[in-house]
């Protein structure tokens, strides 16, 4: 992961990536205890992420022509768009819950998180996460609700559905 | 980093003590190791034998303190414990080949000095040389090739027709390994035309991956174990079949102590002079000899100790059923003498509990425990014709049917007891306190579980999911009514029903007639599941942490461990072996078996005790790390702090520097990485088969060996069981870096230690 980064380069790459994506959901499809379409929506994901960081340096080398550079800056766009509003709690949960501890059990492990209030904004906004060993609901460390604002404060306005990103939601 | 497989905890468990047993008769010089162009190996008869104290050692039929061949392998006490008289030399010449599959972690417990699991030119030399064998034909060359001497057992019993023992499978004499494939031995009678399959001496490359992965598997889920594979080795050898088709063959490597009934036998049912020597060296070695007080000392209770063997084939029943496994092949040399599986190949679980066959002669999944009965039966008798007048007096008849059902009926208790997600710690107190109610459930279980459709119960081309009820998805759903608070028994009924999926063939008559047992089935069974748990309830002190720690770590390893072992149902397992043995063919790609046998063998453990046994393990700072396990080059554990939290943690040994960039040398192709890189990188994961994933940010720090590491740690509940998969990626500075391929997927399978469990493996290290 050096080097300056070069068209080939980056074809190279992308090509390699999505060889190794194909051969993930190859191997998926043979195996009866795996969820085929779970493994997708991951090759997906990632195969987005990997052409976005091989095309984006691109952008900045004069030698690509720039027509071919405004797209790939609308294509790196796309895809940042893509991300931001397809943001999975799931990959941040253990971040956010860093340092949490139930209130009720003592425990450190939390199974989700829960929001109330999305039309408050994102420092407004209830969140609490739900405790994996007896369900109690708690707010997070400071630190965890500042990775929240951070990676989902985008998010909180009204018309936002919580559900799509893996929250629990009172729909309020 | 040590790997104990199977961990002398549960050894002792299930009645393997760890303590001095009585002396051997026979034991064998050491000998060398191979010699240029020179034969070496022997076996002698009648010296005293030591005894092997190490519980895991005696499984694997090893003696560590006798170091023997190249790869300086403990000594083969099979040969000790049968006796010279008991083998047939196999003069044997090394041969070249490729590696097709290794089993590392088995490797290091048999003492193969291997680091991480790696092929490197440098080891796949030394497994050659240490275990890539064939026998040398009559009058032939070996062509300034390394020759050892190997030897083929002699035994008799079902299932070998005019064979007088191993007729294309042979021992080395290090590792207690056994080389199937060896070509034809001395022993094989048996011709082309009798039995094309068992006469030319190779063993078919796909039964190495059948019996590779049964052998993770079934260490995992029995109690005495299982043999296990430790290398397949490709030759370039094909059997020729007579309809012009071509198979590849392999050299099958196998290991565990590989001591039969079979051995005992001369002939189909008949004893010779050697079959109470061997009855009894075996019985000593591993540990099942019962002894009586004799005019000159103790001397062997015959009766007894072959009841103490009825007692573990009885477990070993008893756990297919619960883990809805058939044999397929029962016979007098098909299984070892303790209970331990042997010979894996026709070996099945299935979605629910029809009474499948997986070849057409063999036993049947409710039937096989006749099988089972007959060749024990075999056993005593050729025992007792061996004794001649005496054997009135030393070994009267026992009706081993009857004893074994009986044996049997106990076992199936005890481990129907463990399919409600109860300890068997809490099932022990149970069946010792409360024993009416542990049987009113096993009898309801194994009465919905019987319950049959009829038709073609074939499962060796197809799945056969032909049962009436699916009584262990009901097992493994209820427990979870107990974390939603009380429902009433209506309701409960009508979960269980809705667990049981009935599925009811035949007119509408019968349609009815068998819903409507079904329905009182399930009502039974829902009083009796009550029933046990409230009597646990009740006894929960000293087992669990609290009540709601006792219903959630219920409800995780019912869920986890009656998952169905859908990876191997014969009919698509064989068809996935098929193709991987074809494609590896055409590739010769050796990562291709791998990723087969060891993702299969991942995903398809279930036992919860065994795994909180299985692997390295040791003390950190403020706790223990256990289930210490290396796939693909990275390290694996479950940490467990006495601060009460779990950690699921992931290693990748880092060399390099800051400046030059770190390398991830155990990884393929050992990539190169920044720092920030290094930081940046994430590990999205799954325990759930994909269906949801996290992440997880590394951090750097430092493995077990306090060398720099990237290390990774996901937070874990008490009681968790599961399989870990997933995939490392870095998007930072110039691109973009994953782990991909399918290698990623190989798996972690965990469990997690509650607070009382922690403590026992404290104890157990601390001890």
């Amino acid at each position: 992961m050096s080097g300056k980064p070069t068209p080939a380069a980056a074809l190279d790459a992308i090509l390699d990536l999505t060889a190794g994506q194909l051969a993930l959901l190859a191997d998926a499809a043979k195996r009866p205890d795996v969820d085929l379409g779970g493994v997708a929506r991951t090759s997906f994901d990632l195969l987005l992420k990997g052409i976005k960081a091989n095309v984006a340096p691109l952008t900045k080398d004069p030698a690509v022509p720039a027509e071919t550079r405004a797209r790939i800056e609308r294509v790196v766009g796309a895809v940042e768009a893509w991300e931001r509003s397809t943001v999975a709690l799931g990959h941040h949960l253990i971040a956010v819950a860093e340092g949490w501890q139930c209130r009720s059990c003592g425990g450190d492990v939390a199974r989700t998180a829960a929001v109330s209030g999305v039309a408050l904004g994102k420092s407004l906004i209830k969140l609490e996460l739900v405790c994996a060993e007896c369900g109690a609901r708690s707010a997070p460390t400071p630190k965890g609700r500042k990775v929240f604002e951070e990676k989902f404060g985008h998010l909180v306005v009204a018309g936002w559905n919580p559900e799509a990103n893996g929250f629990q939601w009172d729909r309020r | 980093m040590t790997l104990t497989g199977l961990g002398n905890k549960l050894l002792r468990r299930v009645g393997l003590t760890t303590s001095a047993e009585s002396v051997q008769p026979g034991t064998t010089p050491k000998t060398n190791g191979v010699e240029q162009g020179g034969a070496v190996g022997n076996v002698a008869g009648t010296v005293e034998l030591p005894t092997v104290e190490d519980a895991h050692l005696r499984a694997l039929g090893i003696d560590k303190t006798r170091k023997e061949g190249p790869a300086e392998l403990g000594h083969s006490r099979i040969l000790d414990v049968l006796g010279a008289d008991r083998f047939a030399p196999v003069k044997a010449v090394q041969v070249d080949g490729k590696v097709a599959w290794f089993n590392f972690a088995l490797a290091r417990e048999l003492g193969f000095a291997v680091e991480g699991d790696a092929m490197t030119p440098e080891l796949h030399q030394r497994i050659l040389q240490a275990l890539a064998y064939r026998a040398l034909a009559p009058g032939e060359d070996a062509g300034g090739k390394n020759v050892v001497e190997l030897y083929a057992d002699r035994y008799g019993g079902t299932g070998i027709g005019n064979n007088e023992g191993a007729g294309r499978a042979a021992f080395l004499p290090w590792g207690n390994l056994n080389i199937k494939g060896v070509g034809r031995t001395s022993l094989a009678k048996i011709t082309e035309a009798q039995d094309f399959h068992h006469a030319h001496g190779g063993a078919p490359m796909r039964e190495g991956l059948i019996e590779a992965a049964w052998g993770e598997v079934g260490s995992n889920l029995f109690s005495r174990g299982s043999s296990r594979i430790l290398a397949i080795i490709d030759t370039g050898d094909f059997t020729q079949w007579q309809n012009g088709s071509k198979e590849k063959r392999a050299l099958i490597v196998r290991a565990s102590h590989q001591l039969r009934p079979a051995h005992v036998l001369k002939g189909y049912d008949q004893g010779g002079d050697f079959s109470e020597r061997v009855f009894v060296s075996m019985a000593k070695e591993l540990g099942m000899l019962v002894e009586k007080p004799g005019k000159a000392g103790a001397e062997p209770d015959l009766p007894a100790t072959m009841k103490k063997l009825i007692g573990q084939h009885a477990r070993t029943q008893a756990e297919q059923q619960r883990w809805r496994i058939v044999h397929g092949a029962i016979s007098t040399g098909n299984m070892q003498i303790d209970g331990a599986q042997l010979d894996l190949a026709t070996m099945s679980t299935q979605p629910r509990t029809a009474d499948i066959k997986t070849i057409k002669q063999g036993g049947s999944f409710f039937g096989e425990i006749d099988e089972r009965a007959s060749e024990l039966a075999r056993l005593y008798g050729a025992l007792r014709s061996s004794l001649g007048k005496d054997a009135a007096k030393r070994a009267p008849p026992i009706d081993v049917g009857a004893e074994l059902a009986s044996a049997y009926k106990r076992e199936l208790t005890r481990q129907m007891v463990d399919a409600t997600g109860l300890k068997p710690s809490m099932g022990e107190v149970l069946l010792s306190e409360q024993p009416a109610a542990c049987e009113r459930l096993s009898k309801a279980v194994q009465s919905l579980a019987r319950m049959g459709n009829g038709g073609d119960l074939l499962a060796d081309k197809r799945v056969v999911d032909d049962a009436v009820v699916d009584v262990f998805n009901a097992l493994r759903g209820y427990p979870s009514l107990l974390l939603e608070g009380e429902a009433p028994r209506e309701a409960r009924v009508a979960k269980v029903l809705e667990l049981l999926r009935p599925n009811v063939l035949g007119s509408t008559q019968k349609k009815e007639q068998t819903l409507a047992k079904v329905q009182q089935l399930a009502v039974e069974l829902v009083d009796a599941l009550d029933a046990v748990y409230a009597a646990a309830a009740a006894k929960l002190d000293g087992h669990y942490d609290s009540k709601e720690a006792m219903q959630r770590s219920i409800a995780q390893r019912a869920a986890f461990e009656n998952e169905p072992i859908e990876a191997l149902y014969k009919a698509p397992a064989h068809e996935l072996f098929d193709r991987v043995v074809d494609e590896f063919g055409r590739t010769g790609d050796a990562k291709l078996l791998t990723e087969a046998i060891d993702k299969l063998a991942a995903s398809s453990v279930r036992s919860f005790e065994a795994l909180l046994e299985l692997g390295g393990k040791g003390a950190i700072e403020g706790g223990i790390e256990i289930e210490r396990r290396t796939i693909d080059g990275i390290d694996h554990a479950v940490r467990a702090f006495d601060d009460g939290k779990r950690r699921v943690h992931l290693s990748m040994p880092l060399t390099g520097d800051e400046a030059s960039g770190f390398v991830l040398a155990t990884l393929p192709g050992a990539p190169r990485l920044s720092k920030a890189d290094v930081e940046a990188m994430r590990y999205r994961f799954t325990v759930d088969g994909w269906q949801t994933t996290q992440e997880v940010q590394a951090r750097l720090g430092v493995d077990e060996h306090g060398r720099p590491a990237i290390t990774f740690d996901i937070p874990v509940i008490k009681g968790a069981a599961g399989r870990l998969e997933g995939v490392f990626h870095v998007e930072a500075g110039q691109g973009f870096w994953i782990k991909d391929g399918a290698s990623n997927f190989r798996g972690y399978t965990f469990a997690v230690p509650d607070k009382q469990e922690a403590a026992a493996l404290a104890k157990g290290l601390a001890g």
